[in-house]
């Protein structure tokens, strides 16, 4: 019969917990060192406002128009600014996945997979804010700082427990015999 | 079904927080006023929630005892009134990112659970008191630094409740209720 599992605060849990925050403080520093204007005019500009724009555009009248970090229409401008742009959640789910203790090939697989899935959904939000400042300001302030960061952590969560299952699926049908 | 229990759970805790987050806060105003007279030298606090149109307000109105010094430079004489704020939603996020997560995490008996919600409660106490009253304290703190830097005409380094600030605000906000379910667990599993 098998021993039952020790229940225990084990060495593992704590050192996930440990490496997790220091990985995260580490990358929240570097991402502080990332000069304002490379953020505005390269990151926020092509990589936010530019595709949210297309999107919008693509899909509906609205002709907006990226300038800068801004989204800008005749019925709203809607700025990205550091600390809204998403990233944070993306050096969580980073810091997550380095500190979980499975291969280096998994790691790889969750973290682009990770960034790719958290850009796509924060590109989402933006749009949803958009359309949000242009037509219902009155639901802004609620999404912005409530509903859609504690559904995208929640979408983190998801993300990493599956991650979190398929790598464990992996290592199991390698070590089978 | 786990995802259908994930965004279920999110969803009922964001419309429970947003209905009865105002009263939730004003029953731990005591617990903030006291963390914020911790941090707080030669001023006093009165907490309270305001509405400024749009949202609901934790806000601090502070009143000088004494005078403010920064670096030995007098920033405020006795008798100031400052106010400071930070958004009621806002500050329910870690909370609401706490639950979410404990009350979806996998494979939890109901009296594990139970073991888990009460284990959640000094945690969750933990992360409102050490989110709210910190960026609070952190809004006052940077007024006196603002003012001492405009007087010396010299840059002078924020102390560590502004630095701290900064990172709850750019993501720390949401990482502490991750540590907390997470420790939250460990702890259960150890007991239970």
């Amino acid at each position: 019969m098998p021993a039952k599992p020790k229940k225990n605060i084990s060495k593992k849990e704590i050192k996930f917990l440990i490496l997790f925050i220091l990985i995260y403080s580490i990358l929240q520093t570097l991402y502080f060192f990332i000069p304002e204007n490379i953020l505005r005019d390269y990151v926020y500009h092509y990589g936010i406002a530019s595709v949210s724009t297309e999107i919008i555009n693509g899909f509906t009248d609205e002709n907006v128009r990226a300038e800068e970090n801004k989204l800008v229409s005749s019925k709203a401008i809607l700025e990205i600014v550091r600390g809204c742009d998403g990233i944070g959640t993306m050096l969580l789910l980073v810091s997550a996945i380095l500190a979980f203790p499975t291969s280096t090939k998994n790691k790889i697989i969750g973290i682009v997979s990770g960034v790719l899935f958290l850009y796509i959904v924060n590109t989402a939000r933006i749009i949803i804010i958009y359309f949000i400042v242009a037509y219902q300001y009155d639901w802004f302030l609620v999404t912005h700082t409530y509903l859609a960061p504690t559904f995208i952590i929640a979408l983190c969560a998801l993300f990493f427990a599956f991650w979190i299952a398929k790598s464990n699926k992996i290592v199991l049908n390698k070590s089978s015999p | 079904m786990f995802i259908v229990r994930v965004v279920i759970v999110w969803a009922l805790l964001s419309i429970i927080f947003l209905i009865i987050g105002r009263y939730f806060i004003i029953a731990f105003l005591p617990y903030l006023t006291f963390l914020l007279d911790i941090f707080a030298y030669n001023y006093t606090n009165a907490l309270t929630i305001t509405n400024d149109g749009f949202s609901s307000l934790i806000q601090t109105k502070i009143t000088t005892t004494a005078i403010i010094y920064v670096n030995a430079i007098a920033v405020a004489p006795p008798g100031i009134e400052l106010v400071a704020s930070t958004n009621l939603v806002h500050s329910l996020v870690p909370v609401v990112i706490l639950y979410t997560i404990l009350l979806s995490w996998p494979n939890v008996a109901p009296k594990e659970l139970v073991y888990l919600l009460i284990v959640s409660i000094p945690i969750m106490l933990l992360i409102l008191g050490v989110s709210v009253a910190s960026i609070l304290t952190s809004h006052i703190q940077a007024a006196f630094f603002e003012e001492a830097m405009r007087i010396s005409d010299r840059f002078i380094d924020p102390p560590f409740v502004v630095n701290w600030a900064i990172f709850l605000e750019s993501g720390g906000r949401w990482l502490l209720p991750i540590i907390g379910a997470i420790i939250c667990k460990s702890v259960t599993n150890r007991f239970h």
